[in-house]
């Protein structure tokens, strides 16, 4: 820091400053269309063609509109003319994931986490590259990585970052993420896909308990705990468990019980009972 | 090199050139001088990392540095002698020497190019058994004197070989305990309670850490010396505050009541002491730990007490915010009030005022009588109170303010609720796309709204994101939201979903943009729908409207991703006759973007229209274009543009009553794939070029303006209006019949439940039973088309009169004949309309020229036909 004046142009600027020169040029933008913004500022770069915060301007808004190349072109002339490190690894990243060049982008997302180590969004974002390239063990590690330096990991993130584990084999370790996260759709759904792929049964039955206990329309997961005793095997407990749904959407009010959601249900049931009676029908 | 592979190298130096110090339980001690004038070496166990947290980020002393960001760092080798210190920087460390005594040395750091150094303590536990707390104390030198950075080192520590790093917080610099002057400060043997043990054999890694925060000249340049590390002597005093509550609010002049519980559990207590951040306040010497704070400021502040026994050892309270304010109550209104989370049960009254307070809402179904209250639970400036005792589609008054006083509370602060989840009512809806430009274009769309509905308030309000340009800033919503439309969110909900300058472009998948704070969306099915546990995405009930809001720009948009998932399990459990969804990025757009190039469009296109459409999805409303694109009544189009094909154009026409007719779907029977309609009024604050040929759109204008829905039981109507009040565009949307989706007159419903292929018109003529009837009669008959059955109807003589009685069904039309040969038929009785009761036909003669008891014979048949 005391060295201010061996550094470059913008390596002297605090990254809020930087910020916002880029919100700068963006308010006047504010209201043009991505086509009239980067057209304004490819006309500011004939006046001043070495400035390099007008690249990186017209670099953020190719990628806004999915052209990763010339995001690029200008990332690598705003990096020309900055004469310095603008710590633009992170969005060359992106313009190469947008470009589905996976080994570029992961070799740009490894330069900016090798000086942003806790960037967990850049954590992420490698190991959706890594999957990409099929390297899943590195991809579910990253993915863990990330997620240990999330405070409050959403539930997207986890549901990720399970799956990736799960495709890496680590299905203890999905189920343990899992495990961590309020009960909610895609949480409970993933937790209970491990159980079953595991014949815990009773396990997914109590996961699916729980839920129904929180739920106020109960009948998917009704229909869902009758087809996993199904599975485990228990067909007079599945039987009465979908008999049971197909009263219970009997009794439904006429306009639920014809909604499309019910009435798929009432698919569901009718099919599973046929089956099952068909079983047990069997010499 | 990958990454992992030079963290791997990196670690595996700092071993092999750095001991750690064996501790046996004695006092470790370190004041650096055996490192002599001119040593290139940190004593055994002692290294250092430059470039920590990477380059010119964005500590600072508000965010402080973050335990995430302690762990990296590019290990240092070799140190640089000075004859005292120096003023250049680097990302190493340093061997200083002190003023005065250039043989009294400190370990120093003068960070540049990057966050911080840190200077790092491993130890071994070999004193044989697990090790929970620690004490610690240091001397922080100051070498220069300035303000631009954090005042000293914060100090960190790992049991778990550096993943990851606590901070012992209560050790923390400010400006208060390490003043801004050459000098030093030295932090007294203070005990720290390990987050997790320490366990015997394995290491515990100290950092002490610089930043660089400022990155402006002049450098503060510190060393550390006199390190002493032992462990605690006995069991640490407990310490928690009792008074003032957590987030409290006093008036100055007021004096402030401090109180504190305190016990040692192995020795007594020998005093407590209180402090505002690290200025001390006062203390007390025996129980009750109390103490009175008066001439406190206007200004917020941080209350602890901290608590030493009769070793020595001390314990710090956890900090409690205390606002004092220059008078009593709320100040002045500074935003709303504001209406969110509106369900038939509940509302949440949100707004600003100018004083931290307690909040409280007053309500009731007078404007003279507000009888219920609700207050906030800690005092604050931006208030959200949820009411959730509320009856459903009843009008209630409000105001709002704290128990002292209240900010506004007047005609205009009403609110209608919900009606109950399936109830159908009248409902308008304002949806308004791409809003937030704060100009003349945004208020003409307002006014223009204003006018046409008149008296006609809307029941709530969809915002289709970018409603604050250009970076959703909290001053940017203030600007174009809560100023332009401030008197209408008064007294109807607001709902949104995230656009592009929500998150200033950004696609991280966060909580911290601003909009979050600003929009308190239902995130456990408070509002109906399943909860999605967040905010991104969610749903809500209005009578017999299922809205669902996605998040198109920072979500997975994967068809297996958590949203997906999510939509699924919502989709599953909604039995509203309307469902209408609404997010950002449009599927189908050529304004001034285009949705064949640009990946969350494309992404959203294929992978969430196919859960949407077979959840059967009415109306699908998107911003982002800056323009007003509609759809015809589309299905199944999930390519480009050049993709799109006649059949999935479920109906080609206008969608227009007095045109080609109102857009028809199924009021009964399952949904899927009926056909939606596809609206982009992302025209409500400006208007951008593009070619506006969109295949998919029965009608495309670069026209300012905003969307309203009126739904009213089977029927919505869209109007899309001008801002010169002019209406651009309507359309239609019908819900009547039974869905048939092979249109073989077998509605759909009959066919699930029997097991049918409700797509393939041929089985209508099967008789699966061998009972004579055709599947088709048997559906209109009422008979399972499994099981060989007939339908059973009745005749009874009543005197010379005969009775026909026959069982109905709903949608069904019945119509009885007679003949006297079995081969002329005339018409007996009227058509009657099926309702699932059994009807009644009497033939008295007065059809049929005599009583039948007056004929000889008489024959009967009764006909049914699909249709009410």
């Amino acid at each position: 820091m005391a060295l201010i004046g061996v550094m470059g142009k913008f390596r002297s600027l605090p990254i809020p400053i930087l910020a916002a020169m880029v919100l700068m040029t963006g308010g006047s933008r504010a209201h043009d269309s991505t086509d009239v913004a980067i057209a304004r500022i490819t006309s500011e770069l004939s006046k001043q063609p070495e400035e390099a915060r007008l690249y990186l301007d017209r670099a953020s808004l190719h990628l806004e509109h999915g052209d990763w190349m010339a995001c690029l072109v200008d990332l690598d002339r705003a990096d020309h003319f900055a004469k310095s490190d603008l710590g633009l690894n992170r969005m060359r990243g992106r313009a190469f994931a947008l470009g589905g060049k996976w080994k570029d982008a992961v070799r740009a997302l490894e330069m900016h986490l090798g000086s942003h180590p806790s960037d967990a969004t850049a954590w992420m974002e490698i190991a959706r590259m890594h999957e990409s390239l099929g390297e899943i063990a590195t991809a579910a590690q990253d993915s863990r990585h990330a997620i240990r330096l999330m405070p409050h990991p959403e539930p997207d993130a986890i549901v990720e970052c399970a799956d990736l584990l799960r495709k890496a084999g680590r299905d203890d370790d999905a189920l343990a993420l899992l495990d961590q996260a309020p009960p909610l759709p895609a949480i409970v759904d993933r937790a209970i896909a491990i159980d079953l792929s595991h014949a815990r049964h009773d396990a997914a039955l109590q996961r699916i308990d729980s839920w129904i206990a929180v739920t106020e329309v109960r009948e998917p997961l009704l229909a869902r705990r009758a087809s996993i005793l199904a599975q485990a095997g228990r067909r007079t407990d599945s039987v009465s468990a979908w008999q049971n749904l197909s009263d219970r959407l009997e009794k439904l009010p006429p306009e639920a019980r014809q909604s499309q959601a019910m009435l798929t249900l009432a698919d569901q049931c009718r099919l599973a009972l046929e089956s099952l009676n068909q079983t047990s029908e069997a010499p | 090199m990958s990454i992992r592979a030079i963290v791997l190298f990196v670690v595996l130096l700092s071993h092999s050139i750095r001991a750690q110090v064996s501790f046996t339980g004695a006092d470790y001690t370190q004041n650096f001088d055996s490192m002599g004038p001119s040593g290139t070496t940190p004593p055994a166990g002692w290294s250092f990392y430059g470039q920590l947290g990477g380059g010119n980020s964005t500590w600072s002393d508000v965010t402080g540095i973050p335990a995430s960001s302690v762990g990296g760092g590019t290990a240092g080798t070799t140190l640089t002698a000075s004859t005292t210190f120096t003023s250049s920087s680097d990302s190493s460390g340093w061997n200083y020497a002190l003023p005065a005594s250039p043989a009294d040395r400190a370990l120093g750091t003068a960070p540049t190019s990057g966050q911080g150094v840190a200077l790092q303590l491993a130890l071994t536990n070999n004193t044989g058994s697990a090790i929970s707390i620690f004490r610690i104390g240091y001397d922080i030198r100051r070498f220069t004197a300035a303000t631009n950075q954090l005042p000293g080192y914060w100090l960190f520590y790992s049991t778990d070989n550096g993943t990851t790093w606590t901070n012992a917080s209560a050790l923390n610099p400010t400006f208060t305990t390490v003043p801004n002057t050459v000098g030093v400060t030295t932090i007294p043997l203070t005990l720290i309670s390990l987050s997790s043990p320490w366990t015997s054999g394995s290491q515990l890694r100290l950092r002490w850490v610089d930043d660089n925060a400022s990155e402006t000249s002049p450098d503060q340049i510190y060393g550390l010396d006199n390190v002493t590390f032992g462990v605690a002597s006995g069991q640490p005093p407990i310490v928690s505050l009792t008074s003032p509550s957590v987030a409290s609010a006093y008036v100055t002049g007021n004096a402030i009541p401090l109180a504190a519980n305190a016990s040692d559990p192995d020795g007594s207590v020998s005093k407590v002491e209180f402090f505002q951040g690290t200025t001390k306040l006062g203390e007390d010497l025996s129980a009750p730990f109390e103490f009175t704070w008066s001439g406190a400021a206007v200004g917020t502040y941080s209350i602890s007490a901290k608590v030493t026994d009769d070793v020595g050892n001390t314990t710090t309270s956890e900090p409690v915010a205390v606002y004092v304010n220059a008078t009593s109550g709320s100040g002045s209104l500074s935003r709303g009030p504001y209406l969110q989370k509106a369900a038939g049960n509940r509302m949440t009254i949100c707004w600003r005022s100018s004083q931290a307070i307690v909040g409280r809402v007053r309500f009731g179904t007078s404007q003279a009588s507000l009888t219920g209250s609700v207050d906030e639970a800690a005092a604050t400036t931006d208030h959200e109170i949820d009411l959730t005792t509320l009856t459903a589609d009843t009008s209630y008054f409000y105001s709002i303010g704290s128990a002292t006083d209240t900010l506004l509370g007047d005609a205009t602060t009403t609110f209608t609720t919900a009606p109950a989840s399936g109830t159908p009512q009248a409902t308008r809806i304002w949806v308004l796309g791409d809003a937030g430009t704060g100009t003349s274009n945004q208020t003409n769309v307002r006014n223009a709204f204003y006018t046409w509905t008149g008296s006609t308030t809307p029941k709530l309000v969809l915002e289709l994101g970018d409603n604050a340009y250009n970076s959703g800033l909290d001053s940017e919503f203030q600007a174009k939201v809560f100023d332009i439309y401030g008197s209408l969110m008064r007294k109807v909900p607001f709902w949104s979903c995230l656009g592009n300058h929500e998150t200033d472009q950004s696609t991280s998948y966060v909580n911290s943009y601003p909009y979050f704070s600003i929009y308190s969306l239902p995130t456990a099915a408070e509002c109906g729908g399943v909860a999605s546990g967040t905010e991104h995405y969610y749903s809500f009930d209005y009578g017999n409207i299922h809205f669902i809001c996605l998040d198109s720009m920072t979500a997975s948009r994967s068809a297996t991703g958590a949203m997906a998932t999510w939509l699924n399990s919502d989709l599953a459990a909604n039995t509203a006759r309307w469902t209408i969804a609404f997010f950002h990025h449009p599927p189908y757009t050529k304004g001034s973007h285009d949705s064949d190039t640009e990946t969350p469009l494309a992404e959203m296109r294929a992978n969430l229209l196919p859960i949407l459409e077979q959840g059967g999805v009415d109306l699908v409303l998107s911003g982002h274009s800056h323009s007003y694109e509609r759809s015809y009544l589309l299905d199944g189009h999930y390519g480009t543009s050049t993709t799109l094909t006649a059949a999935m154009k479920k109906n080609a026409g206008d969608g227009r009553p007095a045109g080609n007719g109102s857009y028809v779907k199924p009021l009964t029977g399952p949904r899927d794939h009926f056909g939606a309609v596809y609206a982009v009024p992302g025209s409500s604050g400006q208007i951008s070029s593009g070619s506006l040929n969109h295949p998919a759109h029965f009608i495309s204008l670069n026209q300012l303006g905003s969307l309203v829905l009126d739904v009213n039981g089977n029927r919505l109507d869209a109007t899309f209006l001008r801002d010169n009040g002019v209406v651009g565009d309507t359309f239609t949307l019908v819900k009547q019949g039974a869905a048939d989706h092979d249109n073989d007159g077998v509605a759909d419903a009959f066919e699930l439940a029997w097991g049918m292929n409700r797509f393939d018109p041929g089985d209508a003529t099967l008789d699966a039973d061998h009972d004579g009837n055709q599947a088709f009669a048997e559906y209109l008959l009422g008979l399972n088309p499994t099981q060989s059955d007939r339908f059973s109807w009745t005749t009874s003589r009543s005197g010379n009169n005969l009775i026909v009685s026959f069982p109905t069904l709903p949608q069904r039309t019945y119509r009885v004949y007679w003949s006297n040969d079995l081969l002329s038929w005339g018409p007996g009785s009227t058509a009657i309309s099926g309702d699932g009761t059994t009807k009644q036909w009497t033939d008295d003669g007065t059809v049929t020229g005599s009583a039948p008891g007056l004929s000889a014979k008489r024959f009967y048949r009764v006909t049914v036909s699909n249709g009410p």
